[in-house]
């Protein structure tokens, strides 16, 4: 265990240190810089060079790399021009709130995904499976863009149920109790928090069906119901156990596809976490702002995809004796 | 209100961005504002603001601002003249970078004459030394501030919560989502009107438009076009038109790419005025805007106090470009495009991707060039790609938007010939004319403002015959806000200038007010 622990780590750094590298070189070979874009002021030129100069921004591109990497091994991230504050500072801010979407939109979209899975293979052929079927990959085909859009257009505009955006009611949270701020907040949270789960539970149930199916044919299921065990007990405690585990390897993948969503998501509804502030660090041509929220994103896909495995690893004793 | 982009920083010397300009206005205060009028020569029409008075030295180059001795910061230490000295003092200092610091060039030192006298002392004479030493310097308080080495303001903790003499004073900055500010009620010049003022960021216009429709919002500063159209549908909602400093405009590289000689097409004169001729400007952007835009004359925008609506333009004149072309050697081929020599006549203009009325505006041109035998190539780049390449001087054309100050001199910065040997990001298409740069000269030196004035209006004229660009349109504002919002007069170059005269009326308020309104009265 510890051996594989050891290796995913390794795995993770070598990961790491190409995306960085990947993401400093994409970002430098692209015209401008963060000073090239100043809005339809204009600025001295004299001071452009002065922070130009200041930034190593007036450097060749290998003497840039260097001081990139110098700072990354010491624990600087940088300084961000376009928000004028330490990287460090402006993360601490924004990754959580991106976590927060993150994780709820995970758990929900396992919950929904793992029983409708359940569901469809229970009634597997009759209608349930195929409405259940069909629903989910009408939200799952739609583009997440366009999904959010539509989230917004009909729950916070026409039928003015949800907060169209943010994270709080800003006029009104200062005033408010610790529980209601926390009410307000989570009302904010269900529009981009659905369509995440919109957006990736169709896959998950369609795995976990799968899964659910291949078990519900093994011989010790047979074995249980010709004991009389109901087919709720034969569910819950032999089948779906032992369809949970591919589910855990699709964790891993789906975190990714997850950010990706939450990136598009933020954007929509003004979610202010890591895909909002990159896409307007990336317009700005922030280069220490976006190498960091690359950086910072991988390490979390990383990070999840180790977590997957060593969950699997415990879950499935083969996988600990290999 | 809500706009799509958060604050930078909120410390004057360093914000860059317009959000940060809007919040620093209501904390922070200049001795003197300019006047409606925009009248920058002089002292005539502006108002007094930290300073309750000044007065000129018998020479004129020195002016003795007396500061409000009611002015106090918001932590209840009073405003003095030393706050003004250290704010210099930061604003020209290189380890701050302030985009101010080159304003004040004019100015040789600020000294306190006593504890409510700041002295400020020029090297020469010159019409806008009132205006650069009254209004391009927002006083920061010193005895918060002096003692953070210049290096270490970019990080200093006051930039995220600062503490001003305005009259709002500042509640919480959420990053990437509010910034609040409350009424000062002790402010020296009396309570402003609006209780609070939040900022709040949406990720894009688009969301920012929601927030105002569903009612999220009272205030957006800018409707597109299709948002003027929806806004009619919504009898909570109104649409204020306001003037505006930007100006639109295809820039000509009147060099080569990399500047080695001149432009093969764009480096002649009158190939460039013939191209101007081609192009039914009236036409090109009322289609665009639906009659919505103003016309622009040259590098200056009507809100100017030196525009003259009779400036001499360029006409629309497409028979008259083709002759001029001919006459200079642009023969037409059998491919519709003239050639001299070996030469197309053909370029390429540079189109920021993100604009869609610059993308339909340039489709336009290129018809409208064709017709007289030149090929115009859009090129779709990004605004950092687009400045970028300009500052390389890697273009042919690029269709440009300025926002321009209430300064006429700021033209210099822009068109000089200085400008375009000092490189950056002014004058990348080198239009140089050493007549320009005389009558620009004799303008900022004039002796009083109506010799400056005609100076001004001379030096357009030149400037506009040359065709260093095609003028096209003054920047169309429109705000979106409540019906119970009512606006004090939206100044072109700042709108938020009058922010603290503001009022809201009766109407229904943004959402969540009633529930802040009855918190409060508790």
């Amino acid at each position: 265990m510890r051996r594989l622990l050891a290796g995913r780590l390794l795995q993770g750094l070598a990961v790491l240190w190409v995306v960085a590298t990947l993401t400093f070189v994409l970002l430098h070979i692209a015209p401008g810089d963060p000073y090239s874009y100043q809005g339809d002021r204009r600025v001295a030129p004299e001071v452009v060079a002065h922070w130009r100069h200041v930034y190593c921004l007036d450097r060749p591109l290998a003497a840039q790399y260097a001081c990139y990497l110098g700072s990354l091994a010491r624990g600087d991230l940088g300084f961000s021009i376009s928000q004028s504050r330490p990287v460090r500072e402006i993360l601490v801010d924004y990754v959580p709130r991106t976590l927060e979407l993150m994780s709820l939109g995970l758990i929900l979209s396992f919950a929904v995904g793992i029983a409708l899975g359940v569901l469809e293979a229970r009634h597997r052929g009759t209608f349930a499976d195929w409405g259940s079927r069909g629903i989910a990959l009408f939200f799952y085909s739609m583009p997440d863009f366009w999904l959010a859009l539509m989230l917004a257009l009909v729950f916070a505009y026409w039928l003015p149920i949800f907060p169209i955006s943010g994270i709080e009611n800003v006029i009104a949270a200062p005033t408010y109790s610790g529980w209601q701020r926390l009410a307000d907040h989570l009302r904010h949270l269900v529009l981009p928090v659905t369509a995440l789960v919109l957006m990736t539970c169709a896959a998950i149930a369609r795995f976990q069906r799968a899964a659910m199916l291949d078990v519900i044919r093994l011989e010790f299921v047979v074995a249980a119901r010709a004991k009389g065990v109901s087919e709720s007990a034969i569910t819950r405690h032999h089948v779906l156990r032992n369809a949970l585990l591919p589910i855990i390897t699709l964790a891993g993948l789906m975190l990714p596809m997850l950010l990706g969503g939450a990136v598009l998501v933020e954007l929509v509804f003004s979610w202010p976490g890591m895909g909002f502030i990159t896409a307007m660090a990336v317009g700005s041509r922030d280069y220490a702002l976006v190498t960091s929220s690359v950086l910072v994103t991988s390490a979390l896909v990383v990070a999840g995809t180790i977590a997957a495995d060593l969950l699997y690893a415990l879950a499935d004793p083969r996988v600990r004796a290999k | 209100m809500t706009l799509p982009a958060d604050a930078d920083n909120l410390l004057p010397p360093l914000s860059t961005n317009e959000t940060s300009g809007q919040v620093d206005a209501v904390l922070f205060e200049k001795l003197a504002e300019v006047g409606d009028s925009l009248n920058v020569v002089g002292d005539a029409g502006f108002r007094p603001s930290l300073a309750d008075s000044w007065t000129w030295a018998p020479d004129s180059l020195s002016i003795a601002f007396h500061l409000d001795p009611k002015a106090h910061w918001q932590d209840g230490v009073p405003v003095r003249a030393a706050d003004v000295v250290y704010s210099y003092r930061v604003n020209t200092s290189k380890d701050v970078g302030s985009s101010v610091g080159p304003l004040l060039a004019g100015i040789d030192s600020v000294t306190a004459a006593d504890s409510v006298t700041a002295v400020f002392w020029f090297h020469a004479r010159s019409l806008e030394q009132f205006l650069n030493a009254g209004t391009q310097i927002r006083v920061l308080p010193a005895h918060l501030l002096g003692n953070v080495p210049d290096s270490a303001l970019k990080t200093a903790a006051f930039d995220r919560n600062p503490v001003g003499s305005g009259p709002y004073r500042f509640v919480r900055w959420v990053s990437g989502s509010t910034i609040e500010v409350v009424a000062d009620s002790t402010y020296h010049r009396g309570r402003p009107k609006i209780d609070r003022i939040i900022w709040s960021i949406a990720a894009n216009p688009d969301a920012a438009m929601l927030r105002l429709f569903s009612g999220e919002a009272n205030f957006t500063e800018v409707l597109r076009k299709q948002d003027v159209a929806e806004i009619g549908k919504h009898p909570n909602l109104k649409a204020v038109h306001y003037p505006s400093m930007t100006v639109f405009y295809v820039r000509f590289n009147e060099r080569s790419r990399g500047w080695h000689g001149p432009h093969p097409v764009l480096g002649d004169r009158d190939v460039r005025r013939a191209l101007t001729m081609a192009i039914d400007r009236k036409r090109a952007v009322s289609t665009v805007f639906d009659s919505s835009a103003k016309l622009a004359l040259g590098p200056f925008t009507s809100a100017l106090s030196t525009y003259d609506p009779a400036l001499p333009r360029i006409p629309y004149a497409p028979d008259s470009a083709s002759a001029i072309l001919e006459r200079r050697g642009w023969v037409m081929g059998k491919d519709g495009i003239r050639h001299k020599g070996d030469v197309p006549l053909r370029f390429s203009l540079l189109v920021p991707g993100t604009s869609t009325q610059r993308q339909q505006m340039s489709v336009l041109l290129q018809d409208m060039l064709k017709q007289v035998g030149a090929r115009l190539d859009l090129e779709h780049v990004d605004f950092p790609t687009m400045n970028d390449r300009m500052e390389k001087h890697d273009f042919d054309a690029a269709f440009e938007g300025m926002t321009i100050d209430a300064t006429p001199s700021g033209i210099r910065q822009e068109w000089s010939t200085s400008a375009a040997r000092a490189g950056g990001t002014s004058n990348t298409g080198y239009y140089s004319n050493p007549a320009f740069d005389a009558l620009i000269d004799s303008a900022v030196a004039a002796s009083n403002a109506k010799e400056a004035i005609s100076q001004y209006r001379r030096a357009y004229t030149t400037l506009i015959a040359d065709a260093p660009a095609i003028w096209l349109y003054e920047g169309n504002a429109v705000a979106g806000m409540g019906t119970n919002v009512h606006p004090a007069h939206m100044r072109a170059d700042m709108w938020w200038a009058h922010l603290a005269d503001w009022s809201i009326g009766d109407g229904p308020a943004a959402k969540g007010a009633s529930v802040a309104l009855a918190a409060g009265a508790h």
